[in-house]
């Protein structure tokens, strides 16, 4: 029967693609990361290949679909987990990763880094940065609201599409950057904002589909949307409003595992990974700012950081501690 | 000659009256092949739960509150998920009707087209229907272009759910009561010509009954995946008032890791759903209506009758068709060559590919152990031998579906644990767990493909091949087998392209040794490149359309009798 023959030549096929690893005598970093992190075009390969020139190690980035899975994964995995570092964690996940004890101090000097917020961790190395923002077609939208209440004042025809706090970074962003710069008012302000939300997806990717496809005239997004379109598309029709309350910031963690044993690897890694070669990695391939001034600037056609005091964010215990509480006051104040 | 265990709650006495009958027929082990199949997926759902469960307890507790309304979740979805049963059977009855009677050129290209949708990922989908209904769309930019007309119509909410969902699963509909209508005897169609029944009364008197026992599966299964949709719903939704019961999970495990938590809302999950198709999915029929398939034109439409049915199946046709057809067009660009040769596409065709190959295997040996089983069943039934039929109904019918009614982030958590206590390397097995879930969870749908032809071809000839003292593999060979070997091919095209879809099942095993074709797409959605992703959905799409147009000829060669 032919379907027999089907199956049989799928078998061989299939023994070719499960390729065992081979074995190295170098020691390996195991790095757990989100997806996009490691994909051909993100900063997982070049900076493998640059730390890899030096080190006489062997880098293996794992990725999961988030930062978080990535956490879940080597909680789940416990004492035996192969992680070594877990990279990508931002700072409204800071808490939480801090609080499963994973985590080990690290020894990297963060002395030349520049952050604009003060951020200072025993267990976290901060290594890039950027702000929520919503993103508009200037060819399109010639007044885009400039603060939260312009927005909640917006006709309702004016629509955006923002993203569940439960199942994505972004969306928990907006929560926090919304409370961050109104405090007591952010309920009001969702209830007004609610009609203008056309829909609230599960995750970054679908919400930004929308806005391409031109289903809603606003986006969140980060800040630094606008500088992908423009170095990689040649685009320069996309923009992020600038909100006079000031954006949330979102800074990106690795931390080392207390179960690691390449620990010294592991800080030498993160050395690397704030350094100058390091840095320079990542404007044009995660789209976030680097942690230091680099030598060579920012890429050409590449936003520039805000001012600090347009920079806004809760500290870890605060966002830990009410996060919770955040997402269900969003829910009931936009909750139809 | 008893064909059945003659007892439920007597597990020794079953097994040994089994192997005593066994020895005389091998009716038997048909039907122990079937039980098998059932209590392997009843015990992985068990041990899915119960190893998260069990992690729970080593992790340290993490106990916090449910942001989402539990029961305001359970009657969202439930709402949502019966209007879209209720639509996509309607539809579909009405497609599978209008193709039946009508005859035209291009039909089977029609066929192959139908239930393309259906195995997709469903965000693709959502984004071909907004295309065209969308607020950007082509009816709206149309009318407002051509005709200076703001329409006011939003696709967002309730209505764009169910608009999707009609699409996705209305077309799986049409497709099974389409094949279950052609293979309405010849001499029934003679008869029914020369009493000159009315187009209404044909309905009623050939072709309701012939669709009827694909009900029970097809209501269940499509309940069932409206209901665990997920992303479709949100993106679609318009917001926390549609959202779904996955959400709360999500909630559980990522943001509060609190799997005692996931288990429960999984478990729940599960036993909602299961007393809802349940009683459904049991459902006994009784339809004799069963012949080799044939396309002949024994009976064409009526004049008025052909053009009122033209006209409801154009209009269909259009509806369906339009998203794909957005979905095709976008893909079709000058960096579609250049991406076809690249090597990140061409190993994810591969893996892709393979692994289809593999579970869609899986997926037909499984639905055929399945069906034989309840042919078995049925032909016990028919000759009054059966104990219980009620009961081993149920036990055959219902962990298949639970399968589906597990939400695919625990399946993954719990696929997860299972492979650490192992003690396997999860970067390996992660291919064969995908492997598996993929055929599992397609299941369901090759079972409600599969089972009415067989249950039908043991009303029909039960009593025959029992007086010819046929033995179980003689009757599987020459009269299920001719007798479904449409439905095999479509259940293997099936299995072969719903597994090109989803990988979320093995999101925690950091399987990045390979990549498949969706999983290329959703990460080239995750960092901007909409226009790889568009050019990955349309490739994909035209894959799932031609495997569905070139499959099921595998199954079509006549066997040397």
């Amino acid at each position: 029967m032919s379907f027999q023959k089907i199956g049989l030549a799928a078998l061989v096929g299939f023994s070719t693609l499960v390729t065992a690893a081979v074995a190295q005598d170098k020691p390996t970093l195991t790095i757990y990361t989100y997806d996009s992190f490691a994909a051909d075009w993100g900063p997982g390969p070049q900076l493998k290949a640059g730390f890899e020139q030096n080190c006489n190690c062997e880098v293996d980035f794992v990725a999961a679909d988030s930062s978080i899975s990535a956490l879940r994964k080597a909680q789940l995995e416990g004492p035996t987990t192969e992680a070594d570092i877990i990279l990508g964690l931002d700072t409204s996940v800071a808490a939480e990763a801090r609080n499963t004890q994973l985590f080990t101090d690290h020894n990297v000097d963060l002395s030349a880094l520049e952050l604009p917020v003060d951020y200072a961790s025993d267990k976290f190395v901060p290594f890039d940065y950027g702000y929520f923002a919503f993103v508009y077609d200037s060819s399109k939208i010639d007044n885009p609201p400039s603060s939260f209440e312009d927005l909640a004042a917006m006709d309702e025809e004016f629509k955006i599409a923002i993203q569940d706090p439960r199942s994505s970074t972004p969306g928990l962003g907006l929560v926090l950057w919304m409370k961050a710069a109104k405090g007591d008012q952010a309920e009001e302000l969702w209830r007004d904002i609610a009609p203008n939300i056309l829909t609230v997806t599960k995750g970054w990717s679908e919400a930004y589909g929308l806005f391409l496809e031109g289903e809603v005239d606003m986006v969140l997004s980060y800040s630094s949307s606008p500088s992908y379109h423009r170095i990689a598309e040649e685009e320069d029709k996309y923009l992020a409003a600038q909100f006079e309350e000031g954006h949330y910031v979102q800074i990106e963690l690795a931390g080392i595992l207390e179960s690691s044993d390449q620990k010294e690897l592991a800080n030498q890694f993160l050395d690397y990974l704030v350094s100058q070669d390091g840095q320079a990695i990542i404007p044009t391939t995660n789209w976030m700012f680097p942690v230091v001034p680099l030598d060579d600037g920012l890429p050409e056609g590449f936003d520039t950081p805000l001012p600090e005091e347009n920079s806004l964010i809760l500290n870890d215990e605060t966002v830990g501690q009410n996060t919770k509480q955040y997402i269900d006051d969003f829910f009931a104040a936009i909750g139809q | 000659m008893t064909s059945l265990p003659p007892s439920a709650n007597k597990s020794a006495s079953i097994n040994a009256s089994l192997h005593t009958v066994a020895a005389r027929s091998p009716f038997n082990w048909r039907f122990l092949g079937g039980l098998t199949v059932t209590f392997l997926v009843f015990a992985t759902i068990f041990l899915v739960l119960f190893v998260i469960v069990n992690a729970a307890q080593s992790l340290p507790s993490n106990q916090s509150a449910m942001s989402a309304n539990i029961w305001h979740l359970l009657r969202m979805s439930s709402i949502q998920a019966g209007l879209s049963v209720f639509f996509a059977l309607t539809v579909g009855a009405i497609a599978a009707v209008a193709l039946y009677r009508l005859h035209f050129k291009g039909k089977c290209i029609a066929l192959a087209l139908m239930s393309a949708g259906l195995v997709l990922p469903t965000i693709i989908v959502a984004f071909g229907l907004l295309a065209v209904w969308g607020r950007a769309g082509w009816i709206r930019t149309t009318a407002s272009t051509l005709f200076d007309q703001n329409l006011n119509f939003s696709i967002y909410g309730l209505v764009g759910i169910l608009m999707a969902h009609t699409l996705l699963n209305g077309s799986f509909a049409a497709r099974l009561f389409y094949d279950r209508l052609s293979s309405t005897p010849v001499t029934k169609l003679k008869l029914g010509r020369s009493l000159n029944l009315t187009p209404m009364a044909r309905f009623l008197y050939l072709e309701w009954p012939a669709l009827k026992p694909a009900i029970p599966g097809l209501a269940a299964t499509i309940f069932l995946m409206c209901f665990t949709s997920f992303a479709l719903v949100l993106l679609l939704g318009g917001g926390p008032a549609n959202a779904t019961f996955e959400v709360a999970i999500f909630e559980a495990v990522r943001l509060d890791f609190d799997l005692n938590r996931a288990a429960l809302l999984a478990a729940s999950q599960l036993v909602f759903c299961l007393i809802i198709i349940v009683p459904a999915a049991n459902w006994n029929t009784k339809s004799m209506l069963i012949s080799e398939a044939s396309l002949q034109n024994i009976w064409p439409a009526t004049d008025r009758e052909k053009y009122v049915l033209a006209f409801l199946l154009v209009l269909l046709t259009l509806y369906y068709l339009t998203p794909l057809f957005a979905i095709i067009q976008r893909a079709i660009s000058p960096a579609l060559i250049r991406f076809l040769a690249e090597e990140k596409f061409l190993s994810a065709l591969r893996a892709s590919l393979t692994i289809a190959s593999v579970s869609a295997s899986l997926t037909l040996i499984l639905a055929i152990l399945l069906a034989t089983a309840r042919a078995e069943l049925k032909q016990a039934e028919k000759l009054g031998t059966a104990r219980f039929p009620r009961l081993f109904r149920l036990i055959l019918g219902t962990p298949i579906f639970a399968y589906m009614a597990m939400p695919a982030m625990v399946l993954g958590l719990g696929f997860f644990l299972i492979t650490r206590h192992l003690g396997l390397p999860t970067q390996t097995v992660g291919l064969w767990v995908l492997i598996l879930a993929n055929a599992l969870l397609a299941l369901p749908l090759a079972n409600a493909a599969l089972t009415p032809a067989y249950e039908k071809s043991a009303n029909r000839y039960g009593k025959l091949s029992q007086s010819l003292n046929m033995s179980g593999w003689q009757r599987f060979r020459f009269i299920e087998w001719p007798l479904s070997r449409r439905e095999a091919g479509y259940v293997f095209a099936l299995g072969f392209t719903f597994s090109l879809g989803d990988v979320g099942v093995i999101a925690l095993f950091g399987t990045d040794e390979f990549s498949t074709l969706p999983w290329l797409m959703y990460r080239a959605l995750g960092s901007y490149r909409t226009n790889d992703a568009a050019l990955v959905a349309g490739i994909l799409l035209a894959l799932v359309i031609f495997s569905f147009w070139a499959l099921p000829y595998l199954f079509r060669i006549k066997r040397r009798a």
